[in-house]
């Protein structure tokens, strides 16, 4: 049983992060919002076989809020700013896209070395997923200093999001329920105010171009 | 100690993968077809078309060198040699038949991009086109005719064979024959039989569904490949 728990966990891990690298090659942004919707679904489906396996009723709740706000609900909503900003074309990224799928495979070596210890003193069947969760960490990091669009630098933030949902359910099997919707509720607020800083982006300088930001300055 | 039966089975499988080869194509193409809602060639064109240019004569440019009359054969013969060394039936040792499931995502995704570019598949190359732009295998066929070319599309097929059977029985190593026993190599040939024909669907239903990419994304997709092959391998020293 353990076995299959840990490949379920594994399994799970790797395809939320597959999701984080497929929005470093796709492009546009309905195709960004997708790979976000897919990765939070199924992290949804990880946290409940989670909760199926450590016979934890509450992660089912949890479950069903994650594929209710972030697999539905900012979805739905990323995509009505999205079809408002269609027009705006996205600048270029920083760094171009084989070097940043390159440089992304880089950081989740790195994730590798860096989850070593905790591999080491965790003892759950989980663990092998943590340096996945860890590399996801990292290259929705580097998604958000990566690119220059705003909208895509949000969805980049709520990946990192989803990247910490995800070290929490397979580090301590989830946080309870009340710290869960407070995270959940925190970052449902978040997205709305970077929501109204898009706008005011887009109205002062008529572009999403993160970088125009540093015209502020006199 | 040579065996006898092994060196025979080993040939029975080699050429038993030359002879489904064209019959994959064509049954992919068919498939193509359907999904298109076209009625598609009969899955056996591919034989037809293999009998006619071999019958027919070669056309050598006159300023054509050596390399381009031995070329064909080279292609022919290593693909065959590979088909050889491929486990289509028979593998000395059993995999475990759940091993790493997750290194196994990654490599399986890794190796079908791979698979896609390597055979000229539709992400990376239109195989149904034979316009400059989109053809990287055709353009390099453009000059052949006869036999020649016979070889060679030949050759290309039966390395899309030997592509899915290496996917399908590295990733689903079920009924393959660990022994020399006939029983035993009847389930395998059923069972590679079975997941050609599935990946073949898969392959179809891929090309029908997307287009093909520009060629200035083509290196952008096989970065996605060695990046998810990377992962497999570190995933799989790690977890030692």
């Amino acid at each position: 049983m353990p076995l299959v728990f840990s490949q379920v966990a594994v399994l799970g891990s790797s395809g939320v992060l597959l999701c984080g690298i497929i929005l470093l090659w796709r492009r546009g942004v309905p195709a960004y919002i997708s790979a976000f919707a897919w990765q939070s679904i199924v992290l949804a489906a990880l946290t409940a076989a989670v909760g199926y396996f450590c016979d934890d009723p509450q992660l089912y709740w949890v479950a069903g809020l994650l594929f209710a706000i972030k697999g539905l609900a900012i979805p739905r909503l990323l995509r009505k700013v999205a079809r408002r900003f269609e027009r705006v074309v996205e600048p270029p990224p920083y760094v171009n896209t084989a070097t940043s799928l390159v440089v992304s495979g880089l950081l989740i070596l790195l994730a590798y070395a860096a989850a070593r210890p905790l591999q080491a003193i965790a003892d759950a069947p989980t663990r092998g997923g943590m340096p996945l969760a860890m590399g996801l960490l990292f290259v929705s990091l580097f998604i958000i200093v990566s690119r220059r669009k705003a909208i895509t630098q949000v969805i980049g933030f709520l990946m990192l999001e989803n990247a910490i949902a995800l070290l929490a359910v397979l580090g301590t099997y989830g946080v309870p329920l009340i710290v869960e919707l407070g995270v959940f509720l925190d970052a449902l607020m978040g997205f709305l105010v970077m929501q109204i800083f898009l706008y005011e982006i887009h109205d002062t300088f008529s572009t999403l171009d993160a970088g125009a930001l540093n015209r502020l300055k006199h | 100690m040579v065996d006898t039966t092994g060196v025979i089975v080993e040939a029975v499988q080699a050429l038993l993968a030359l002879a489904l080869a064209p019959g994959l194509i064509g049954f992919i193409r068919w498939m193509k077809a359907r999904l298109q809602n076209r009625r598609g060639a009969p899955v056996w064109t591919p034989y037809f078309e293999l009998r006619k240019l071999l019958r027919k004569e070669t056309v050598v440019s006159a300023n054509a060198s050596w390399v381009f009359h031995v070329a064909p054969f080279v292609v022919f013969g290593s693909t065959v040699v590979v088909s050889l060394l491929v486990p289509v039936l028979v593998t000395p040792l059993p995999f475990n038949s759940v091993a790493d499931l997750f290194a196994v995502v990654y490599l399986l995704l890794a190796l079908f991009i791979v698979m896609l570019a390597e055979t000229g598949r539709l992400p990376v190359d239109n195989p149904a086109t034979h316009l400059e732009l989109t053809m990287i295998h055709e353009a390099m066929i453009l000059e052949y005719s006869g036999p020649y070319l016979a070889l060679i599309e030949w050759a290309s097929w039966l390395k899309l064979l030997v592509f899915l059977t290496l996917a399908g029985n590295l990733f689903v190593p079920w009924g393959l024959a660990t022994s020399l026993a006939p029983a035993g190599l009847a389930i395998a040939a059923g069972t590679t039989l079975v997941k050609l024909v599935v990946l073949a669907v898969a392959v179809a239903v891929l090309e029908t569904r997307v287009a093909k990419l520009r060629l200035f994304r083509v290196p952008e997709l096989l970065a996605v490949s060695f990046v998810l092959g990377l992962l497999a391998v570190t995933s799989s020293f790690a977890m030692r």
